[in-house]
């Protein structure tokens, strides 16, 4: 028989404002000692009350609207109550059935790999809360030890529709998920410094079925790659168990990364009896249609809109326009070079070829975090343009920019780069070149069209690279005919 | 035998330690006595009548925020707190084993205000267990006594603070009231209590019994200072997110004033005189309405249909909320962690087995129930719904009615251990008190005479932030009468 | 009626460990509570709002500044058990407590 699989995700992601969700302790504690970045209300100390933050509630509508989602019009917070040392007030301030933003969708497969249709995934909602803590286990087996630095910290919780078939669905929706919060700049969504996590839901059902299989909860993921790999071994787990004749058992499972396998975690039947109710200490939220505007004239363009406009008005391949929108930087970098130049492709070259290249040797991911700027970019293009330097000495400008962040034109004089145009010069070389390769001439005139390549290369080693490229081959061959016909 | 209590003509004629407030910053600001005479002799009224009367938990050198607030009402005056207010630095328990080496990391923003005002704080006062019971005998630290008779309850939950004024150690004394445990000790210990608007004052630092139904309030000896207490503490704190930003006028600016009590209607709900009042307590409220009527005030009947479900709602909501509220206390942060445990769950379990008393353990039982998985709907959704019932009786109440007056309990101070075998016959005793907090309205308590040689109690309500016209009346009534100038023996 | 076993399952919800006494006592006590509230069954709370917060304005809000936290001496200070920079708790066992 063949068999479906039907997946849906919990995404928790981290907001990255300044301060906590209720209180004005920093965000800002990593590589600091355990319990530094507290104070009375995020660990919990009695008689201490909540104050949201606003910027939570600005980034989540953010969110929200970039999701496609609809926004609340009011919104309220509600206890979720369970006992954990990392939980210090014994009930995390979460939402429960009123929540920011529901019915949203994610669009996957525009572009990314042609050929493939575009999809939409549907979110089900987006809620607010705070993060737990953190536990250490103590080397002896005996202890754990408890930091809240990360205790209060906000987080959105972003959960999709079963609308994902397969592992790639999945990654895919969450690389397109990653990149749309990078562009409105609410989260550093880091999977492997945990603010973005993500938990799975899956099921399998006879293809064609229409009805939802049993479903398994799968966690502990710790990158985009595990999560595929957790979800190809679920589902093949699953298809075995069914095979078999016997039922799906309804339970958490945690995946385990070494030996690449999931576990079961605790049953159904374990399952926690939150006991939600609205958290009486905040007031609920009221959402303004005309502060939803105003978040809304906030939104950069989001990467199906550029990507469109890479393709459609800057006639770039889908393959490059796909690989700019999803990176926003890369992206952000670009735009600001296209208004000032408008070789589109050979910005895209550029920045996609030597410039991404660097920039994997130096381990940059950001290119605003390099020493290149577009200012730099759109010099060095324009002297290529003018014959200054040559698209391979450009290549070592390239370099010196990140070592030094100096301008083009400073770097051509400082290292003596700019091209050789000067005829009469070129011609002493081609001449001392024509005469040191005899072979290569009679080659040539016996019909070895070849030998151009090889005598170009011979004259540019001789100037070191200055020479102007075109002026040489012109030149060269112009001789090189004198000498055939003499 | 000698009465137990004693009757003063006035003011003039009573001891620096049952004066009101306002009559002793009059005597500072004459030079007649210094603030650290003062401090001194307080200190030593509440060292020397804690062996009996067990109302302080800790009594500490006061004075140290003189520094403050010089020119503050409160400036060099002895008051007292109830221990579920965190002090920085100074033990706060809430009555439990569990916290009782818990010493706060901050200040509760009541406390700031006061430390601001320049006030002298001289202990933290005794309580039931986390603010849960009606008589302090539920503290993990001993019975609290009431001055009148000390075989008999102060009332609860804030015994302390009141027994801390009515035995002239404290000039005023702050407390809690989550469903009357301010009012009801106020009455049983015959002095002025109040639970102001909820909002009025900043819940930051108090220990939360229940969340939506908690509010600080002030105990004095006269109404008038009752409103330089709530003048004091009152005001929005960007700390809570439910306190109000209402603007608060000067209360004692507006008592001094005076009002007019022709025409001021006085609402008598018909179904607080039921049966099941004490005689003494049903005459002594019922001459109160007389005096009112006859300073002018016009006597209207109101309706409060839904108060006899107030009980059940009550307990519901309060320990739903509480049961999430006392989850914070489980061994890991501060106070108290059971000395042997097998593992992380059994840490926990023995530690709130052991730290919690038996009628808070109780109050999470029920709550922990209530909203638990296949009940939250039947009981709590319910209780939030019939909630709203009771709100609408007193709004309908005040749309006829300026203030509303009842008693404050069914009967005067009872015998200590009387109640404790059935607790269901003492949540009963909160039937006048607990629907102020459930409808978040203010409320206060004066003394008007007594029952059986103890206090009894009247209550008076207004609408929302109505504390102004509330302290008013009442000290319009007690220009008139004589019932405050009635304080215990001791 | 709210048998022992119930009464058992909510102390273990709200991590309290009873005695069989207190089991007792509670299940007849509570039971009685919930008696009266039975009462409330009667009224017809059809379309009525339930009150989820007393008195309160909406959207209070604060701004996202940041402010000096207490430190860790002051924060751990107060703890049964710690390592001076965090607090100690018997080892957690994930796979059994993880909520």
């Amino acid at each position: 028989m063949k068999y479906e699989a039907v997946i849906g995700l919990e995404v928790h992601v981290q907001l990255s404002t300044n301060t906590k969700i209720f209180c004005p302790c920093s965000t800002r504690y990593s590589g600091n000692e355990p319990n530094t970045s507290v104070c009375e209300v995020c660990s919990g100390q009695p008689g201490v009350l909540p104050v949201l933050n606003a910027e939570v509630l600005k980034r989540a509508v953010k969110t929200g609207l970039a999701l496609n989602c609809s926004i609340a019009k009011r919104t309220k917070f509600d206890r979720k109550n369970y006992f954990y040392p990392d939980l210090p007030k014994g009930y995390q301030v979460s939402q429960f059935d009123m929540p920011i933003c529901e019915k949203g969708y994610i669009v996957v497969n525009d572009g990314l790999a042609e050929g493939k249709k575009d999809k939409k995934i549907g979110i089900t909602r987006i809620h607010m809360e705070e993060d737990a803590g953190k536990n250490v286990h103590g080397a002896d087996g005996k202890s754990s030890f408890v930091d809240y630095n990360r205790a209060g910290v906000p987080l959105l919780e972003i959960v999709s529709e079963p609308d994902i078939r397969t592992s790639s669905e999945a990654k895919e929706y969450l690389e397109k998920l990653k990149t749309i919060l990078k562009y409105i700049d609410v989260s550093d969504c880091n999977m492997e410094d945990g603010s973005l996590r993500c938990d799975a839901n899956v099921s399998v059902r006879p293809a064609g079925e229409t009805k939802l299989g049993t479903k398994v909860e799968i966690k502990n993921m710790n990158s985009f790659r595990g999560v595929q790999k957790a979800i190809d071994y679920e589902i093949e787990r699953q298809i075995k168990v069914c095979e078999s004749g016997s039922k799906i058992t309804q339970e958490t499972r945690l995946y385990d990364e070494a030996k690449a396998v999931t576990l079961t975690m605790r049953k159904k039947e374990e399952a926690f009896d939150y006991r939600y109710f609205p958290e009486p200490d905040l007031p609920p939220y009221d959402i303004a249609q005309k502060d939803i505007d105003a978040i809304r004239s906030t939104l950069p363009e989001l990467p199906d809109a550029k990507f469109s406009r890479y393709l459609d008005e800057m006639q770039l391949s889908a393959y490059d326009a796909s690989l700019l929108a999803g990176n926003p930087s890369l992206a952000a970098f670009f735009d600001r070079c296209a208004a000032g130049y408008k070789n589109y492709k050979a910005i895209t070259n550029w920045l996609l070829g030597d410039i991404s290249k660097k920039m994997n040797e130096l381990g940059i991911d950001d290119i605003f975090d390099a020493r290149i700027r577009p200012e730099h970019l759109l010099e060095m293009l324009a002297l290529i343009d003018n014959g200054t330097i040559s698209g391979k000495i450009a290549k070592t400008v390239i370099d010196e920019i990140f070592a030094s962040g100096e301008k083009p034109a400073k770097i051509i004089e400082k290292l003596g780069l700019v091209q050789i145009s000067d005829d009469s010069f070129i011609l002493n070389i081609i001449n001392e070149v024509v005469a040191e390769n005899p072979k290569s001439i009679s080659d040539y005139i016996s019909g070895k069209e070849a030998a151009v390549g090889f005598l170009v290369g011979q004259i540019m080693k001789k100037t070191r690279g200055k020479a102007n490229p075109r002026i040489v081959n012109e030149m060269l061959i112009t001789e090189l005919a004198k000498l055939k016909n003499a | 035998m000698s009465e137990n209590y004693i009757k003063y003509a006035n003011y003039k004629e009573m001891p620096v330690h049952f004066k009101p407030a306002h009559e002793i910053r009059r005597m500072i600001d004459a030079k007649e006595i210094s603030e650290a005479e003062l401090t001194k002799m307080a200190v030593e009224r509440a060292s020397s009548s804690n062996g009996v009367l067990n109302a302080f938990l800790s009594i500490s050198g006061g004075g140290a925020e003189l520094a403050g607030g010089k020119n503050s009402f409160w400036a060099g005056i002895p008051v007292a707190l109830k221990d579920n207010i965190v002090t920085k630095g100074i033990k706060t328990t809430a009555g439990s084993k569990i916290l009782e080496n818990y010493t706060p990391i901050y200040d509760a923003t009541v406390v700031q205000k006061l430390k601001n005002a320049g006030a002298s704080i001289i202990g933290k006062t005794n309580m039931d267990e986390f603010a849960m019971g009606s008589s302090t005998e539920n503290s993990a630290f001993g019975v609290t006594k009431n001055p009148w008779d000390i075989t008999r309850v102060p009332g609860g939950s804030s015994g302390g603070s009141a027994v801390a004024v009515a035995s002239g150690s404290a000039y005023m004394a702050l407390g809690s009231d989550t469903g009357g445990s301010i009012r009801q000790p106020a009455a049983l210990c015959g002095v002025c209590g109040m639970k102001p608007t909820y909002g009025r004052v900043s819940r930051y630092g108090l220990i939360a019994f229940a969340s939506s139904l908690d509010q600080i309030g002030p105990f004095t000896r006269d109404a008038l200072d009752m409103a330089h207490a709530l003048d004091a503490i009152c005001g929005h704190d960007p700390k809570d997110s439910t306190s109000s930003a209402a603007p608060a006028e000067s209360f004692s600016d507006f008592v001094k004033k005076g009002m007019d009590m022709n025409g001021v209607k006085i609402g008598i709900p018909d179904e607080y005189f039921g049966e099941g009042i004490e005689q003494g307590v049903s005459d002594r409220v019922k001459e109160a309405i007389g005096q009112f009527e006859k300073m002018g005030a016009k006597i209207v009947s109101v309706k409060l249909p839904h108060t006899k479900y107030a009980i059940p709602v009550y307990y519901l909501i309060a320990t739903a909320e509480a049961s999430s509220n006392l989850s914070r206390f489980d061994g890991v942060k501060y106070g108290f962690r059971a000395a042997e445990f097998k593992n992380l769950k059994d840490m926990y379990m023995k530690t709130r087995d052991e730290g919690f008393g038996a009628e808070v353990k109780r109050r999470i039982i029920l709550g922990t129930y209530a909203l638990s998985s296949g009940y939250y709907d039947a009981y709590y959704k319910t209780a939030q719904k019939a909630r709203t019932k009771i709100k609408e009786d007193f709004q309908d109440a005040f749309s006829r009615a300026d203030l509303i007056l009842s008693p404050v309990t069914p009967a005067a101070a009872f015998k200590i251990g009387e109640k404790t075998a059935d607790p269901l016959t003492m949540y009963m005793s909160d039937i006048f008190t607990i629907s102020a907090n459930l409808a978040s309205i203010p409320a206060l308590s004066i003394p008007c005479g007594l029952s059986g040689g103890m206090p009894v109690g009247l209550q008076l309500s207004g609408n929302y932030f109505q504390e102004g016209k509330m302290l008013a009346a009442a000290y319009e009534f007690q220009k008139r009468t004589d019932h405050h100038l009635c304080v215990a023996a001791v | 009626m709210i048998s022992k076993e119930e009464i058992t399952k909510i102390a273990g919800l709200a991590m309290l460990e009873l005695s069989e006494t207190e089991k007792t006592e509670y299940s007849s006590q509570l039971s009685s509570l919930l008696g009266y509230f039975k009462d409330i069954q009667s009224l017809d709370l059809a379309g009525v709002e339930p009150t989820n917060h007393a008195l309160v304005a909406d959207n209070v809000l604060r701004e996202d500044t940041a402010a000096p936290s207490l430190g860790q001496k002051t924060v751990v200070a107060g703890a049964p058990a710690t390592d001076g920079k965090s607090y100690r708790v018997p080892a957690i066992i994930e796979t059994e407590e993880q909520p």
